[in-house]
């Protein structure tokens, strides 16, 4: 009896991480909805050269993602998911920036290179300073 | 239902030994260091504890079954560093 539960036990736990393994997938198989980004009002940052967001159903809910830095963001909806990865686009940037990179990993040296690529504080644009 | 929810994403961010940036704003900031550098970083949803966090697995580069192996305390902090530094995200001295 003992050995049949430990066997099932087993067998369970293997089809739970061929489960795992095909829903690793399927965030590949979804195209995505694309969707620019164009300002981040009412915060105080310039878009300087449009993002484009990508939000994809992961579980229940929505992911959105700009992939060129590694930003992501959740929502129960497209539009939700949408909101919050702009304000994920104003943390990170805000906090890496003001960790300086001295303070910053590889990844999140590279994710910060390429926002200021997009994404400009106000003060800045209006001061001229790049 | 979501792989990760706020709660999963505060014990990720706890046994990660995160610092939380708390913003008055949608999210606040998990930063997470390794020898004095920030490596990677997630946004933690203010709200219900049942929201959703799936973006949390891109953010520390695990699948979500690794992810919910680091959630529920399968895999530890040092492994998860040897997970990034296998992926090419750290480099192996730091």
């Amino acid at each position: 009896m003992t050995a049949a539960l430990a066997r099932l036990e087993s067998e369970i736990s293997s089809l739970r991480d061929e489960l795992d393994a095909l829903k690793e997938t399927l965030p590949l198989r979804e195209p995505g909805l694309r969707v620019p980004i164009q300002s981040l009002d009412p915060e105080p940052i310039e878009v300087v050269s449009p993002l484009e967001a990508v939000i994809r159903p992961v579980g229940d809910g929505f992911v959105a993602t700009f992939f060129d830095a590694n930003v992501n963001a959740s929502g129960e909806t497209e539009s939700e998911a949408f909101e919050n990865l702009k304000d994920m686009l104003v943390a990170t940037l805000t906090e890496l920036r003001r960790l300086g990179e001295e303070r910053l990993g590889p990844e999140p040296a590279r994710q910060l290179a390429v926002l200021k690529r997009f994404l400009r504080p106000r003060e800045e644009a209006f001061l001229g300073r790049a | 239902m979501a792989i990760l929810n706020q709660e999963s994403a505060l014990t990720i961010a706890r046994k990660l030994e995160a610092e939380i940036i708390t913003r008055r704003k949608a999210h606040d900031l998990a930063l997470i260091y390794h020898d004095g550098v920030v490596v990677a970083k997630f946004g933690i949803r203010r709200g219900r504890k049942d929201l959703g966090h799936d973006h949390i697995m891109a953010d520390i580069f695990l699948s979500p079954r690794d992810a919910r192996r680091l959630a529920s305390c399968e895999i530890s902090r040092d492994e998860w560093i040897e997970l990034l530094i296998e992926k090419g995200y750290l480099h192996g001295g730091r």
